[in-house]
């Protein structure tokens, strides 16, 4: 336990700061572009998924970052530590940061009057931190290039504000008032590729 | 040795993986939205309704007056008052004092006093039906333009920006659906001032400018991250060949590949024109050339310019983040545009529609300073990268990934 104690502390310390700082300033200069007080559900629903979404792209996109570099990896594989359990406690520290994110934003529209389901609106919001999480992790594993990484979500979001539930049926990734049952799905796939994302990018060193 | 960097960053973009996968999100991009372009036919007289043939040009001041001053009423009454800065809704809560110079401004404008209100959307609505209706209110005999304007403008100051009541988005937010005449004259418009093409190059334009506001600079941070990753900077950096060179011969391929397949696809809506074989109509065979250097290409300039800069000052990720919270913005700031004719400094200028050429001809000297804008401020950037690419081959800036860190001189290193 101590270890992985360590790992957080370690990974905290020299990565995941600047990306939950990165997190922290897209959050909180919100109301500099966008109400988040008085809105009615659509339209808190919209600023949830669209805009409070994206902090998965960026807390979960990096977290095999450390490594990109190959001498680095060399000096880390060579200790007896699972590198999947260094991926998994890194992941697990960006799905703390972006749920606590999230709450924190939900209950600040919950104070500004936002008209909501909370737990709904919560789950629903979690789930695409996840996708597009997942995906990002996929991506960049499958690609071993962090650009990629950030490109296929950032994708996958232009496919769903331009295509639709229409076209996109279950793994629409805004449908928290079209269809509800999305939510469970992406979230399914979410953590399906995040899981692949650390098997591939695992055997691929 | 300019040509022969240039054909080699060609050779080595068209290699990697994820300029194909550029290639492939633009495909599947222009399908989605254009896969089935229908092309317009001419407008029958008596058919069911005219909704493909947009909306009314020729709006009066009459019509801008009755629906910005329905709005008013209706925002005021139920002390719901939004603004639009980038795109999303924005609630803004008024004090007592502002509630009440609105309500002295509505007075101004219909004569109706704050109790009032109540009974006057009410008479409205037993006559309109609320769901398809937008409210409009009866104004003061003997109200001018300058007046109303000069009013709403008031209105404008205290809501703060992005509110519906300046004067051209006061003329946005009028839409009549056109009649018969209306739409004969808007199909007139796309067919011999727009040479049929054009109006559905410019909805081409619309779409990809979407996807064009960010793709590039994932390609261009993968191309410059690319001499890091595989130890090659030392070794180019004792070549001979000037850095203007070097970064101009990458900046000319990255910009020509990325329009390469734009240019390709930007054919097949005048080959659908074409094939549609409408008669009568002087079809304008070059319009996705005019448009595809004149709309897309600073875009594309300006976002492989941002790569470029970005990435060679940092060695990092960033000019991805950079790229897509100024695509994100410019996206959201759009979308209350999409009709297309006011352009303003947005690097992604809707016209979500082939009509509407009145907008676009009325805007035209707006999009083209943008165009030309966007086109410098990308060559500033390249201009930059050079000074900091030669700043880096002497020894300087080389702070491995890091802004700042390296405090030794070249020469103390």
């Amino acid at each position: 336990m101590e270890k992985y104690l360590e790992i957080t502390k370690v990974q905290f310390r020299h990565n995941a700061w600047q990306h939950l700082l990165l997190s922290v300033l897209l959050l909180a200069g919100s109301p500099l572009v966008l109400g988040i007080s008085n809105l009615d559900a659509s339209q808190s629903a919209k600023v949830l998924e669209t805009y409070v979404a994206l902090v998965g792209i960026l807390l979960f996109v990096p977290v095999f970052l450390p490594e990109q570099d190959r001498d680095l990896w060399d000096v880390v594989k060579a200790r007896y530590t699972k590198m999947t359990a260094v991926y998994l406690t890194r992941i697990l520290l960006s799905l703390l940061f972006s749920a606590l994110l999230t709450l924190i934003f939900l209950l600040v529209m919950r104070a500004g009057d936002c008209e909501m389901e909370p737990v709904k609106y919560y789950f629903g919001t979690m789930a695409e931190v996840i996708a597009f999480g997942g995906l990002g992790v996929f991506a960049y594993a499958v690609s071993d290039n962090l650009i990629v990484g950030y490109m296929i979500p950032l994708g996958y979001y232009v496919a769903g504000i331009s295509a639709g539930y229409r076209y996109m049926k279950k793994l629409y990734p805004f449908g928290m008032l079209t269809d509800y049952e999305t939510k469970y799905w992406i979230l399914g796939a979410g953590i399906v590729l995040m899981v692949c994302g650390v098997l591939v990018f695992r055997r691929r060193r | 040795m300019f040509i022969t960097l240039f054909r080699k960053e060609c050779a080595q973009t068209a290699k990697s993986l994820i300029y194909w996968l550029y290639v492939a999100c633009l495909v599947l991009f222009f399908n989605s939205q254009l896969g089935n372009m229908h092309i317009l036919t001419p407008p029958q007289e008596g058919q069911a309704d005219y909704l493909d043939y947009g909306y009314q040009t020729d709006i009066t001041e009459q019509d801008i007056m009755e629906t910005g001053t329905g709005s008013l009423v209706w925002a005021h009454y139920y002390d719901n008052y939004f603004t639009y800065p980038v795109g999303f809704a924005k609630s803004v809560s008024l004090d007592g004092e502002e509630k009440e110079e609105i309500g002295d401004i509505i007075y101004d404008l219909t004569g109706l006093k704050p109790e009032d209100l109540e009974a006057d959307i009410a008479a409205f609505f037993e006559t309109h039906d609320i769901q398809t209706t937008q409210y409009e209110v009866k104004l003061k005999e003997g109200l001018t333009y300058d007046k109303f304007l000069s009013e709403m403008e008031r209105v404008a100051e205290i809501l703060g920006p992005g509110s519906g009541y300046t004067e051209e988005m006061l003329r946005a937010n009028v839409q009549i659906p056109v009649d018969y005449e209306g739409a004969a004259a808007n199909y007139r418009d796309l067919t011999e001032k727009d040479g049929l093409t054009g109006g559905y190059t410019r909805l081409f334009c619309d779409y990809m400018g979407v996807v064009l506001g960010i793709l590039p600079v994932f390609v261009t941070a993968t191309r410059m991250l690319r001499d890091k990753r595989s130890r090659m900077q030392e070794l180019i950096y004792a070549r001979r060949v000037p850095s203007g060179t070097v970064m101009g011969s990458r900046y000319l391929a990255l910009v020509c590949m990325h329009m390469l397949p734009v240019v390709v696809l930007s054919v097949i809506p005048t080959v659908n024109c074409i094939r549609a074989g409408i008669e009568g109509v002087n079809l304008d065979y070059l319009a996705w050339l005019k448009y595809d250097l004149g709309w897309l290409l600073p875009m594309v300039m300006a976002v492989v310019s941002v790569g470029i800069f970005c990435t060679e000052l940092t060695e990092t990720a960033l000019a991805v983040l950079v790229q897509a919270a100024w695509w994100f913005v410019s996206l959201m700031t759009g979308g209350t545009s999409m009709y297309g004719g006011r352009y303003g400094w947005n690097l992604v200028p809707r016209h979500n529609t082939e009509l509407n050429y009145a907008g676009f001809e009325e805007g035209f000297r707006q999009l083209a300073a943008n165009r030309i804008f966007y086109t410098v401020l990308a060559l500033v950037l390249l201009a930059l990268t050079i000074l900091v690419y030669e700043r880096k081959r002497k020894g300087h800036l080389r702070r491995n990934g890091k802004i700042s860190g390296n405090h030794k001189s070249a020469v103390q290193a």
